[in-house]
């Protein structure tokens, strides 16, 4: 990553301190770059230890889409009106030719009112406006609703939420009330997996088997590091998922140590499960939370069984047996889902994911104790 | 028309534009437009070697001064608001010598005897040949006073026995504050003038970025072709301003941001917008499409009186997170005002061309940004291809017009997301004045002013321009005049306006565009 250093500046000088790096850059041989910007990206903070990690997810982005960044961080717990503005130009690597424009706004909480204010004369006109709110969406904030009306979508991310029904009730509630786009990183994460499922179920005779399942076994890393600490949450989505996919009824969920037991019936009244278990043996170069085993079995004794390859967790290993016959193993490459890559992917997307719709109607009727 | 010399030192097809020696009077010398504007413009004017060298300029106010304190003050006004910095000595030393300032009430005769005295020996001396412009920077209600009295002391010429030099008067918006004062007006001007004597300034019109509509509009087949109601689904004009009334509270607790800036500057935007190609680019044919529009404009209906005009008055809130105070803290303004400083409207122009094609037209004070452009925005394509696996369709077809800041023309199309699926996502092609043409474009008064020396009226708004405008607002300012404000302040300073705006897009599927 290179750029210009951070200028702290007056509100009121932003965009022309910004024009001012841009001409130098210009002027400076070997230093021009192309000024671009395919959208506004507000990330939105507070100033914790996680604040450095969205930093870094903005950084990602701009690898794949040069935008106007639109960094908040907001000091909690202080009433002081301090508002500290300050402009750079970033790019992604020195070697790159272009660059994109990054504001920052320090904010301390007393003076939190003024941001909508202070954000609203630097947005591009006509691209698109993402908000990623990275803080918990179920505590109240006195901007969320101004920053939301501008919103063309709005990124959330469960793992800054302690309450995973109430995050979904949030969510929906927001999308009802902004009337936008929203998505979630913790969704976005789980996409390989859906993907991959998806593709291994797709012929009559798999979608037979998927139809007849009677138990599910999935486990997550549960490593937890310092902007990771809910680590259950994408093996939740996943089984969820399936279970609105396939319209599974819900029955109840049991709890055993750290393992989570889901209790449900399918369209014909039979009863399965589905068991979510911490993975005993976290993988270091696996990202928190992802996904490693996947073993679904059906009343017919047919069994699919998806695991990661510990050398190369980026490598799924297939086993399918059946009463009679085992196949030969096959492989699947999963899609990175590394940092900045997942929002990267929820931008792209168009319109709110009608699964993922689904995914938070079921959450919102979970206890969170029961999780 | 203007007199178009043929330099025949120049490539065939080029032309100079040189004015005919002349005197320029302005009236209310002493005034913020004049020390910020009109003397910066001829500043500059004189510097790119624009202005005849048989040239002068006098100021005409009550405040006593001498030549030398007025000439002083005004190098002060010049190093701080000419576009062109730093002051260039050389200009100035020849540039003052043209200045002189005129000691007098607007309501004594025997100034204007003395200004006679003064532009005859100017005749004389500097050979200003007779040529006279008489700029009316005061307030409205002095117009047709500062008339008769010229009048009286034979310094507007009838024109149907004086033919071998010529007199003009530039009046400053708002020319009336309703349709009855309006014609009121016309008629005193025209008991010592004649219509095409008198030049009705907005300077909105002398944008370069104004002046390029008609440019792009007839000059390119591409968008000329699009430019229906067949393509176009609707049309958003804003004319937005960060600033607040600043010492300007009594003017404005009279005149209210309807007349200060939807009644012209916004209604000249459209009908430039709207008009159909003019039959050449005389200023008459031009004017006439213009007015054209302005005659197809809908009335408004009493449901529109309800959900389609709206106002707003910014309270106390934040302009680049500072924080501002609300319209009546502001001074020399009620504290209880019901005067609008946000405007918008939903017109309908009833013409063949636009037919079902809203124009949503809004101006506020106290916006997050200074900013004034033209949006036109298209309709969705058939809705066949790249919806299939979108909930949504892609994001509508924009051409925006920046008038200022920032002048040039953006055009918002979808393109596809590079990458094995096909996600598509909205891209800029941006034109910007400032990227493609090195040299700063001029002042809109540089223009003007320039064009009233040349006689040129092509930039300044006719009689029918402006009665169809009163008479189209008349009935809004009635009402608004005659009903409750409600619930003022209803929007912060530092916002787009108040929600009752939003509420009246959203009602038809729509949202204003966030600049």
């Amino acid at each position: 990553m290179s750029g210009s250093k951070p200028l702290i500046v007056s509100p009121s000088s932003i965009e022309a301190t910004l024009d001012s790096i841009w001409e130098n850059l210009a002027s400076s041989q070997g230093n021009a770059k192309m000024r671009a910007c395919l959208f506004n990206l507000i990330l939105v903070t507070k100033k914790t230890p996680r604040a450095a990690y969205i930093r870094g997810v903005a950084q990602r982005v701009i690898e794949k889409f040069p935008s106007r960044i639109l960094f908040i961080v907001i000091e909690e717990g202080k009433n002081e009106q301090d508002f500290e503005t300050a402009v750079s130009v970033i790019s992604p690597s020195h070697e790159s030719d272009i660059a994109c424009d990054l504001i920052e706004f320090s904010v301390t909480e007393g003076a939190a009112e003024r941001i909508p204010y202070g954000i609203l004369p630097h947005l591009v006109p006509d691209l698109p406006i993402y908000l990623v709110w990275a803080d918990d969406p179920t505590e109240e904030n006195p901007i969320s609703y101004q920053l939301e009306k501008l919103a063309s979508r709005i990124i959330f991310d469960s793992e800054a939420a302690d309450n995973l029904p109430l995050f979904a009730k949030s969510l929906l509630y927001h999308q009802k009330v902004a009337g936008c786009d929203i998505a979630d990183l913790s969704w976005a994460r789980t996409e390989n997996w859906r993907t991959l499922l998806y593709s291994t179920f797709r012929t009559p005779e798999r979608l037979k088997e998927l139809a007849d399942v009677a138990s599910v076994k999935i486990e997550y890393n549960s490593l937890e590091t310092t902007f990771f600490s809910h680590t259950k949450i994408q093996a939740i989505y996943l089984q969820a998922w399936l279970a609105c996919q396939l319209n599974w009824t819900f029955k109840k969920i049991e709890k055993s140590n750290s393992h989570l037991l889901f209790h449900y019936e399918n369209e014909q009244n039979k009863a399965l499960t589905i068991e979510l278990i911490p993975s005993s043996m976290p993988l270091q170069d696996l990202a928190p939370g992802a996904i490693t085993t996947f073993i679904l079995g059906t009343n017919g004794d047919a069994n699919f069984r998806f695991k990661r390859i510990p050398e190369t967790p980026q490598v799924v290993n297939l086993y399918i047996c059946s009463k009679d016959k085992c196949d030969a193993p096959t492989q699947f490459l999963l899609t990175k889902s590394g940092m900045g890559l997942t929002l990267v992917k929820e931008i792209c997307r168009k319109g709110t994911s009608q699964h993922y719709l689904r995914l938070l109607e079921f959450l919102a009727q979970l206890e969170q104790k029961s999780l | 028309m203007p007199e178009v010399i043929t330099n025949p030192l120049a490539e065939s097809g080029e032309a100079i534009r040189m004015p005919e020696p002349c005197v320029m009077v302005i009236f209310g010398a002493t005034g913020d437009l004049t020390s910020r504007k009109l003397l910066p413009a001829l500043y500059n004017l004189a510097r790119d070697g624009q202005l005849p060298a048989q040239f002068a300029c006098i100021g005409f106010a009550r405040r006593p001064k001498t030549n030398e304190q007025f000439r002083e003050e005004i190098k002060k006004a010049l190093i701080e608001f000419s576009r062109t910095k730093p002051l260039d000595e050389a200009v100035w030393k020849s540039f003052q010598e043209h200045l002189f300032y005129h000691v007098s009430e607007f309501h004594e005769d025997e100034g204007y005897t003395k200004l006679k005295s003064v532009l005859e020996d100017f005749d004389t001396r500097l050979g200003t040949k007779g040529n006279r412009i008489y700029y009316l920077s005061t307030q409205p209600s002095f117009f047709p006073l500062i008339a008769e009295k010229l009048h009286k002391a034979e310094l507007i010429y009838n024109e149907a026995q004086v033919q071998d030099k010529w007199s003009r008067l530039i009046i400053e918006k708002p020319f009336g504050h309703d349709l009855q004062s309006a014609h009121a007006l016309q008629n005193e001007l025209l008991k010592y003038t004649n219509e095409n004597q008198i030049y009705r300034i907005d300077h909105y019109l002398g944008k370069e970025t104004v002046q390029n509509i008609l440019v792009f509009r007839f000059a390119n087949s591409l968008f000329e072709s699009l430019w229906n109601n067949r393509y176009i689904d609707h049309v958003q004009i804003t004319v937005a301003e960060d600033l607040g009334i600043g010492t300007r509270g009594k003017y404005f607790e009279e005149a209210g941001l309807l007349r200060d800036m939807l009644q012209n500057h916004t209604m000249q935007l459209l009908s430039l917008t709207a008009m159909e190609p003019p039959v050449n680019l005389s200023a008459d044919a031009i004017r006439n499409e213009k007015v054209k529009v302005l005659e197809a404009l809908r009335p408004f209906s009493e449901e529109d009186f309800e959900k389609n005009c709206i106002r707003g008055q910014y309270g106390p809130g934040f302009i680049n997170s500072q924080s501002v105070p609300g319209y009546r803290q502001e001074e020399n303004v009620d504290p209880h005002s019901c005067v609008e400083t946000y405007v918008a409207v939903r017109l309908h122009i009833d013409n063949w061309r636009w037919d079902g094609v809203p124009f949503y037209l809004r101006c506020g004070k106290r916006m997050p940004k200074k900013a004034t452009e033209i949006a036109i925005v298209f309709k969705d394509p058939p809705g066949v291809l790249f919806q299939q696996h979108q909930q949504k369709r892609s994001e509508q077809n924009v051409l925006s017009i920046r008038i200022q800041p920032d002048e040039g023309i953006g055009l918002k199309i979808n393109c596809k997301v590079p990458g094995p699926s096909s996600p598509t996502q909205p891209v800029k092609m941006d034109f910007r004045y400032g990227s493609y043409f090195g040299m700063a474009p001029p002042e809109a008064y540089e223009r003007l002013l320039l064009d009233c020396m040349l006689g040129d009226v092509t930039l300044f708004a006719r009689q029918d321009e402006v009665f169809n405008s009163w008479k189209l607002l008349n009935p809004l300012l009635d009402k608004w005049g005659s009903s409750s404000c409600g619930l003022f302040p209803n929007y912060k300073a530092g916002s787009w306006g108040p929600a009752s705006s939003d509420e009246m897009m959203a009602r038809e599927g729509r949202k204003w565009r966030i600049l």
